[in-house]
C-alpha cells in the first residue's frame, strides 16, 4: 500500500467509525477489548497530522506526541510509574533502543488490567528535536511485543475468565454446538437438556425482542445453591456460582457488557 | 400505605428507577413507584419476567428448586425480583441502573417487601 492510499484508508475508517464517548473523550478500549496497548497503537497509526493525544486510563493521564502515524514521544504523564522520569519529555527514535524499551515498559505497566481507556486529540506540544520523525507503529509493536492482529477473546470468554474463582461448574456452548463443561455439571446438564430452550423461548416471548447480552442469576435454583444463565450473542453458558460472589459477578458483567 | 413504603425505598436509592409490588398468582402489578412513565404493557412484561425467573415451588422454570431472589442484568439495566417469604405469590419487581448499590438496596428492599406483604 502506498503512503497516500494508507492515509486515504485511515481517513475512510475514521469517518465511518461510530464512536462511544464519555465526558467528551472517546472510549477506545473497554474491559480489555481491544487490549489497551493495542488501542493506543491503533490511535497512533490513525493520526496523520501532528497532534498530542491524551489518553486516560484509571488514574493515569498520558500525553503522546504523534505525527505521520509515528510516535514522537511521551510529552507528559500523571501517576507514579517507575522509570517515567527517564522517558517523559524525551524524543523517541530507532537509534535509542534504551529509551524505546523504557517507554514500552511504562506503556505496558499503564495498560495492565481491563480499565476503560479514553483518548482526546489536542494541539501539539513540541518534544525532542525537530529532526526526529518518531517511531512507526509496526516498529513499536515489535519492540513492545504487541500483536496488533490478535483476535480479542469474546465478551463471554472474558466474563467467565474474570469470574473463574466464583464459578463452581459451567456448561457453555456457541451457536448450538455441543456444550463444553467444567466442574461437576451433572445437574447443569440435566437443566440444559430439559429446561434451557423453553426458558429462553419464554423469556424472548415476554420481552418481545432480543435484549442483547443477558445474565439471569437465581439465588437458590440448585437445591438452595445459586444458578446463573449468561447469554451473549451466540454464546450461552449455564453455571453455578458462589453466593458471596454475586456482587463482583454483576459488576464484572456490566464492566464487560455494559455501556460506558 | 403501600405506595408510601415503595416511594420511600425508591427515593433512598438514586439507582432505583422503578419499584412494583405484584401478585404472581394473577400476574398483576398492584402498586408502583417510578421515576419513569412506563406504559401498562411494560409493567406487565416486568411482572411476567418475575414469574418466569422466580418460578414456583412446584415448577421452577430454570433449576431444580425455587428461588426467592432473581437478578436479570442486561447491557444497561439490572432488574431485581424478590419473593415474599410468607406469601410466595407477593413479589417486588425492581428496575435499577447498573450502578445501584445492590447490597444496600437488598438490605432495605427485603424488609420493605415483607412489611407490605404482611399488611403492616
Amino acid at each position: 500500500m502506498s503512503n497516500t492510499s494508507a492515509i486515504a484508508s485511515k481517513l475512510a475508517g475514521l469517518s465511518a467509525e461510530g464512536g462511544v464517548f464519555t465526558d467528551g473523550q472517546r472510549v477506545i478500549s473497554q474491559a480489555g477489548a481491544p487490549p489497551a496497548l493495542v488501542a493506543i497503537l491503533r490511535e497512533i497509526d490513525d493520526t496523520v497530522l501532528e497532534r498530542t493525544l491524551v489518553f486516560n486510563i484509571g488514574k493515569t493521564a498520558l500525553s503522546l506526541v504523534v505525527a505521520g502515524r509515528r510516535l514522537r514521544g511521551l510529552a507528559a504523564m500523571t501517576g507514579d510509574i517507575p522509570g517515567m522520569d527517564d522517558v517523559v519529555g524525551q524524543g523517541l527514535s530507532h537509534e535509542d533502543p534504551e529509551i524505546l524499551r523504557a517507554a514500552g515498559a511504562i506503556m505496558t505497566q499503564i495498560c495492565k488490567g481491563d480499565q476503560t481507556l479514553t483518548v482526546r486529540s489536542t494541539p501539539v506540544r513540541p518534544i525532542g528535536t525537530s529532526s526526529e520523525v518518531g517511531v512507526s507503529v509496526s516498529v513499536l509493536a515489535t519492540h513492545w511485543q504487541v500483536d496488533l492482529d490478535a483476535k480479542p477473546p469474546s465478551p463471554m470468554s472474558r466474563f467467565l475468565a474474570a469470574n473463574a474463582a466464583a464459578i463452581a461448574a459451567s456448561t457453555c456452548a456457541v451457536d448450538g454446538n455441543p456444550p463444553e463443561t467444567r466442574g461437576d455439571t451433572t445437574t447443569l446438564e440435566a437443566i440444559w437438556d430439559a429446561q434451557l430452550a423453553a426458558f429462553r423461548r419464554r423469556h424472548k416471548a415476554i420481552l418481545g425482542r432480543q435484549e442483547g447480552p443477558t445474565l439471569v442469576c437465581l439465588d437458590a435454583a440448585l437445591d438452595g445453591r445459586p444458578l446463573a444463565l449468561a447469554v451473549v450473542g451466540p454464546e450461552v453458558c449455564l453455571f453455578s456460582y458462589t453466593r458471596a460472589m454475586l456482587l463482583p459477578l454483576l459488576a464484572s458483567w456490566f464492566a464487560i457488557n455494559g455501556q460506558p | 400505605m403501600v405506595v408510601d413504603e415503595l416511594d420511600a425505598l425508591q427515593g433512598k436509592f438514586a439507582g432505583c428507577e422503578t419499584l412494583a409490588f405484584a401478585d404472581l398468582s394473577t400476574q398483576m402489578i398492584l402498586v408502583t413507584s417510578t421515576d419513569t412513565s412506563y406504559r401498562r404493557e411494560t409493567l406487565d412484561i416486568l411482572c411476567a419476567e418475575a414469574a418466569l425467573a422466580l418460578g414456583t415451588a412446584e415448577r421452577p422454570q430454570l433449576g431444580v428448586s425455587e428461588s426467592n431472589t432473581a437478578f436479570v442484568a442486561t447491557k444497561n439495566q439490572l432488574r431485581i425480583f424478590l419473593r415474599a417469604i410468607e406469601e410466595p405469590t407477593d413479589v417486588l419487581c425492581c428496575v435499577c441502573k447498573p450502578d445501584v448499590d445492590v447490597a444496600a438496596f437488598l438490605s432495605d428492599a427485603r424488609p420493605c417487601l415483607e412489611k407490605i406483604s404482611n399488611g403492616a
